[in-house]
């Protein structure tokens, strides 16, 4: 996904000459032609992600449109002010590429894990949060982003979905696929193929809820799969109209998911008729201080949360 | 080439009273406001701001990256005839109401709502860099306070300041704030880079902070100023960073202000 993306700028610097890109020390080699290309705005500005941030916030002021690319804690938890100030706050648009979000980089420790981007920037009023389930949608939402410059989080997983689309029908879009950067990418609607009359609803966000221990059996147990790849205030609108016309409802939430269900909350609670039962699988809030795989972490350590 | 400020000390000694009475004032009327760090930059804020706005009609951008001291700014604001709104509405309960921290819509020429320290360098280099990339030269002002120069974006954002040369003038309000600190702070910018020191009750060397500021390339350069300058007796006093005068204590020190503006 990272090289899909990376690949997709590089390719529009020469195109676009509003994009500025900011490489915190990381994607080097694969920017390495577009940085002999246009040293003035592909820059490797080091290892100094609050001052990155805040200089993309100038750079946005100035009409750029920064696009700013390093590990998440280093800038999601070390920049969380520069975030919330500079780029939110002041209405400053960039595009955060951000790698290694919740447990990517699982055997490397606490340090480098971030399970809490998410909430955090939902708690911040972050716009536009993304986190695509397979390369070729992280190329289209990058593209979205940058066609229309608007503030946008981007979650770089190390992981792709791996669903069995035959067995389903892909019952609604509500883009259209060859012009997808025209579109803000809400949702994806899947209906077992076999047997569709049940009535609980299955919602996931993002690839790594397929590490879940509840993933298959409600694949196949769910009357409808809803793909969540964007968090706004719109799909979110969206996804609660939608759990409304089901009397059960499982969330699985590959990270910290306070932000997401106050938000969901929120709306559900307005409405008359309610969801029985709405239950959210998210990982444990621990420092996960061993080495384990990624999978192992979604698996072992999970959480049930009774939403309603 | 060398720019003159024409007004005379005198009338800028005038409007420095003015403006630190209003200050006091104000604070004491809505009960909130710095009016340590707002009158420790006015001392060259509003001499400079005389002369970019009112002589010169120069374009610029405006970094106030010690947003505290927006009753400061907002106080030249209304003094120099440039947008009363602000001032008039500070920390007041109407629905045009300006908060205690800078807010960007109060000047055309912020670049950005400010308060927490050590942004305002970051923001404004990444302005002056878009502004190279687009052969603009016009330079942008960024104030900081001598305690922020403790923070760590400062020194990350001096790393690339003068490497990519952008025409940025860092502005320190140096009212030695953190009395207490054992940080020569001052000493080890001047190790990094070089730093022009002036000081800020002198006019003379006012001046030549103009002069610097219309010059081109990155500059810093150093005010020393007195918190709560020219309020006798009250001055460099810690307590009043974010204290507010009550009624006897602000007529005490509308009494007791003597500006003093050397030569």
């Amino acid at each position: 996904m990272r090289n899909s993306i990376l690949k997709s700028i590089s390719n529009k610097i020469p195109l676009n000459e509003k994009i500025i890109v900011l490489l915190g020390d990381l994607g080097i080699f694969q920017m390495r032609e577009a940085m002999k290309n246009f040293p003035s705005r592909v820059i490797n500005f080091g290892i100094m992600e609050q001052t990155m941030i805040g200089f993309c916030g100038g750079l946005s002021r100035g009409g750029y449109y920064p696009v700013l690319y390093s590990i998440t804690p280093f800038l999601v938890d070390r920049g969380y002010e520069q975030i919330k100030i500079d780029l939110i706050y002041n209405d400053n648009p960039c595009l955060i590429l951000s790698a290694g979000g919740s447990f990517d980089y699982s055997t490397l420790g606490p340090t480098h894990h971030c399970q809490h981007d998410i909430s955090n920037l939902l708690a911040v009023n972050h716009p536009f949060i993304i986190h695509p389930f397979t390369k070729e949608e992280a190329v289209h939402q990058t593209d979205y982003s940058i066609e229309n410059q608007i503030q946008s989080y981007l979650r770089i997983s190390s992981s792709e979905l791996n669903f069995p689309k035959d067995q389903y029908h892909n019952i609604h879009n509500n883009f259209d696929e060859n012009q997808l950067f025209k579109n803000d990418l809400y949702f994806k609607k899947f209906r077992l193929k076999k047997d569709n009359n049940k009535k609980n609803l299955l919602v996931i966000f993002g690839p790594d809820s397929q590490f879940f221990k509840e993933f298959e059996k409600s694949l196949n147990n769910s009357g409808l799969i809803i793909f969540m790849s964007v968090i706004s205030d719109k799909s979110i609108k969206l996804l609660v109209s939608e759990m409304l016309e089901f009397e059960e409802v499982l969330l699985l939430i590959p990270y910290e998911p306070s932000g997401l269900i106050t938000k969901l909350v929120r709306l559900i609670k307005q409405s008359e008729k309610i969801p029985k039962k709405i239950l959210a699988i998210h990982p444990k809030n621990y420092f996960f201080d061993q080495s384990y795989e990624k999978r192992t972490i979604f698996e072992d350590f999970s959480d049930c949360t009774k939403i309603i | 080439m060398d720019y003159l400020i024409s007004t005379s000390k005198e009338e800028i000694k005038n409007l420095l009273d003015q403006n630190t009475c209003q200050i006091l004032r104000k604070a004491n009327e809505v009960n909130a406001g710095h009016i340590g760090g707002s009158i420790s930059m006015s001392q060259f804020l509003l001499p400079l701001m005389y002369f970019l706005e009112i002589e010169n009609h120069f374009e610029y951008k405006l970094v106030l990256s010690k947003g505290h001291a927006s009753l400061g700014l907002y106080s030249i604001l209304y003094l120099l005839k440039i947008n009363k709104q602000p001032f008039l509405n500070y920390c007041t309960k109407n629905k045009n109401s300006f908060h205690g921290h800078t807010c960007s819509k109060s000047f055309k020429k912020l670049l950005a709502s400010s308060g927490s320290l050590g942004h305002g360098l970051p923001l404004a280099m990444g302005y002056a860099y878009a502004q190279k990339l687009k052969n603009n030269n016009k330079p942008v002002i960024c104030i900081l306070g001598d305690g922020e120069l403790q923070e760590g974006t400062l020194w990350e954002s001096l790393l690339h300041i003068f490497n990519m040369q952008l025409n940025i003038k860092v502005i320190v309000d140096f009212n030695n704030s953190i009395e207490t600190n054992t940080l020569k702070i001052d000493d080890a910018i001047k190790s990094f880079i070089e730093v022009i020191d002036l000081d800020g009750t002198s006019f003379s060397d006012i001046k030549k902070g103009i002069n610097m500021i219309m010059g081109k390339g990155p500059k810093m350069i150093i005010f020393r100023t007195i918190k709560l300058a020219n309020v006798k007796s009250y001055e460099s006093k810690p307590q009043w960073h974010a204290g507010i005068p009550n009624k006897e204590e602000l007529n005490d020190m509308l009494n007791n202000i003597s500006i003093k503006l050397e030569d």
